[in-house]
């Protein structure tokens, strides 16, 4: 069975079309989701919500379209929905104000060279902590899944300018707390 | 930033912790067997039957309108989910400083967001400047935060309003038993840090909703599929409505624009136009985006969200056009070098006016002028042939730290801006990339009968 003869058989209510594109789909959707919600358990469960939301709306999907990038987008859009709706909230003194971004973001190259791979993951981890549902999202999506900003805008329903203000702001928050974390 | 870099540190990060054998669906085919089937489901309850006939009905009469309104609209609120009961805001809440005033007018608390709806009056000589630019002025960019008593700090979600002063802030939902919660505002937004009054804190004190508090219902319509006759399949309009408001004396309608893959590209995006209304005697309607709605995100994929709000005494039914035009990426990848000489002490300002004619992809496209600006320089450019979105500018040897662009509002230009730690100087060499080329203006068209 290949990918669009699984969705044929899901339109036509057979559940092992659904099956074999859970088996195709889930390992990248649970990290995706996990780099945005960093909560393994919620991340699965997202996960298997956007499954059963594939098999209630799977009559809606054009087949003419490839899978992964609609059901990428509903994990993504899940995953920010609930970091959003869970009111995480930050403590008082812990979140930085937006206008020291820009200082900081200079010397990141200059930061990559000194660490050790696993040393800059851990960096990378926690910098990402700090920032917002969204921006970990739009960081997800340009350098995990690699896709383009004009991919990004389309799937975000939004314009390439606010793809790229959104990519620059999260960039330089994210440059800011690695170099901070490597001046240390 | 070093995406291969990135990509290799997010992948180790989730390969950690997520192995390759992962299996969810056991999960979810438990879940999927403690579904009832429909069937089954109807031979139990027959007046469930009857009534998905007659929605059957309706949906054969065009639309579907949905039978619970969780959701309701309050004008200078927007629409909340009245599901489980409200809070509002017991009375409003100002502090004027040094001739500022800030001011908590509402607020509504529902299961899924708080609402604070805000102003700062500038009644003195201390008003913001708007030549402020956030690249090359330490500027207060912090937006109100929501304190709950036990000293937690809601973030924004959201927002929107009249300009930056006059809107409403959206948080995420407060917990049922909050009675009461402080508005800090750091700093005044898109001031210069520290020229203004800073940390206000407004304590807000709610109480449920009164019973009779009226709440404008929201409709909630399902888009039936068309019959593609060539096909003998259905499918469905890129327009559709999704919601109608009836305030009273006007309408407001939301909808959404569903964006076809264009052939043959593999990377695309659409410039939506401006939505056309007019009326069954071909009578132009004017309508205004209604300033107190914070537009939904999309439910579908590859979809624009639009709503209109427009009086009534219109000839019935109206119809909405909705111009869209592709933007495409080039993709031969063209790329063009020059060198451009900046000089030794370029000024703040100073313009170099080039009219410099570039092939690119076939395309001619003319690079106007270069204007130096703070630490960056600005690009001016324009499409003759109308044929060219926008074009990635860098210089080579220099990291970006910002930029934006503008266009193609104007019919033929566009300008690109490029913000760097310190302003490039010298000979430089400019590298032009990334073509994004203009495709031909659609209309889609969608007729509604109140």
């Amino acid at each position: 069975m290949d990918e669009q003869q699984a969705i044929q058989r899901l339109k036509q209510g057979d559940i092992s079309g659904l099956e074999f594109l859970v088996n195709h789909y889930q390992v990248k959707a649970v990290r995706t989701a996990y780099l945005i919600t960093r909560d393994l358990g919620l991340a699965e469960d997202i996960v298997q919500d956007s499954f059963l939301l594939v098999n209630r709306s799977i009559r809606n999907f054009d087949s003419a379209r490839p899978f992964e990038p609609w059901f990428t987008r509903s994990v993504i859009n899940a995953s920010v929905k609930t970091m959003q709706k869970s009111a995480r909230q930050v403590e008082a003194g812990e979140e930085a104000d937006e206008s020291i971004f820009a200082e900081l973001n200079s010397g990141f190259d200059s930061v990559e060279g000194q660490v050790e791979s696993i040393e800059f993951q851990n960096q990378v981890w926690d910098a990402m902590q700090k920032l917002s549902p969204r921006q970990r999202a739009v960081i997800v999506q340009r350098y995990y899944l690699e896709m383009s900003e004009a991919e990004m805008a389309r799937e975000s329903g939004v314009a390439i300018g606010t793809v790229k203000w959104l990519l620059n702001a999260a960039r330089q928050r994210l440059r800011g707390w690695l170099a901070e974390r490597g001046d240390k | 930033m070093n995406g291969n870099r990135m990509k290799d540190a997010l992948e180790n990060i989730t390969r950690r912790k997520i192995p390759d054998d992962i299996n969810l669906w056991p999960r979810i085919s438990v879940r999927l067997d403690k579904r009832k089937s429909l069937m089954q489901t109807l031979r139990a309850r027959p007046l469930l039957m009857i009534l998905i006939i007659v929605l059957i009905f309706l949906a054969l009469t065009g639309v579907v309108y949905a039978i619970g309104r969780a959701a309701g609209y309050i004008p200078g609120v927007g629409i909340v989910d009245q599901s489980t009961p409200l809070r509002i805001l017991a009375e409003p809440v100002s502090q004027t400083r040094d001739e500022i005033t800030v001011t908590v007018k509402d607020a509504v608390l529902s299961s899924d967001e708080s609402v604070i709806v805000f102003a700062i009056v500038f009644t003195g000589e201390n008003k913001p400047d708007e030549k402020l630019s956030p690249l090359q002025d330490a500027i207060c960019l912090s937006w109100p935060k929501l304190r709950l008593p036990d000293g937690t700090l809601l973030q924004i979600n959201g927002g929107g309003g009249i300009g930056t002063y006059d809107g409403r802030l959206r948080y995420p939902p407060l917990p049922a038993n909050t009675r009461e919660a402080t508005l800090i505002v750091p700093c005044i937004p898109y001031t210069k840090s520290g020229t203004l009054p800073e940390n206000w804190e407004l304590p807000l004190r709610f109480v449920p909703a009164p019973p009779n508090m009226t709440l404008i219902p929201v409709i909630e319509i399902t888009p039936s599929p068309e019959p593609d006759f060539a096909t003998g399949t259905a499918t469905q309009n890129l327009l559709s409505i999704t919601k109608v408001i009836d305030t009273g004396n006007s309408y407001i309608l939301i909808g959404e624009f569903r964006l076809p893959a264009p052939p043959k590209a593999a990377d695309w995006t659409v410039q939506p136009g401006i939505i056309k209304l007019s009326d069954a005697n071909g009578q132009e309607i004017s309508y205004e985006p209604p300033q107190d709605i914070d537009l939904p995100p999309p439910e579908s994929p590859n979809a624009y969200v639009w709503t209109i709000k427009f009086s009534k005494g219109f000839a019935p039914p109206i119809r909405i056009s909705y111009p869209y035009q592709y933007i495409l990426s080039d993709s031969s990848h063209a790329t063009y070098e020059f060198e451009f000489d900046a000089g030794s002490n370029p000024q703040e300002g100073q313009t170099w006016e080039l009219n410099k004619e570039i092939q690119m992809a076939g395309h001619t496209i003319t690079l106007v002028s270069i204007q130096a600006l703070g630490t960056g320089y600005n690009f001016e450019f324009m499409s003759s042939d109308h044929s060219i979105g926008s074009v990635g500018v860098s210089i080579d040897g220099y990291t970006l730290i910002g930029g934006g662009g503008g266009g193609p509002d104007q019919p033929i230009g566009w300008e690109a801006g490029l913000n760097y730690a310190e302003l490039p100087k010298g000979k430089l060499k400019v590298i032009l990339s990334d073509l994004f080329i203009l495709g031909e203006t659609k209309i889609s068209t969608i007729d509604w009968q109140p």
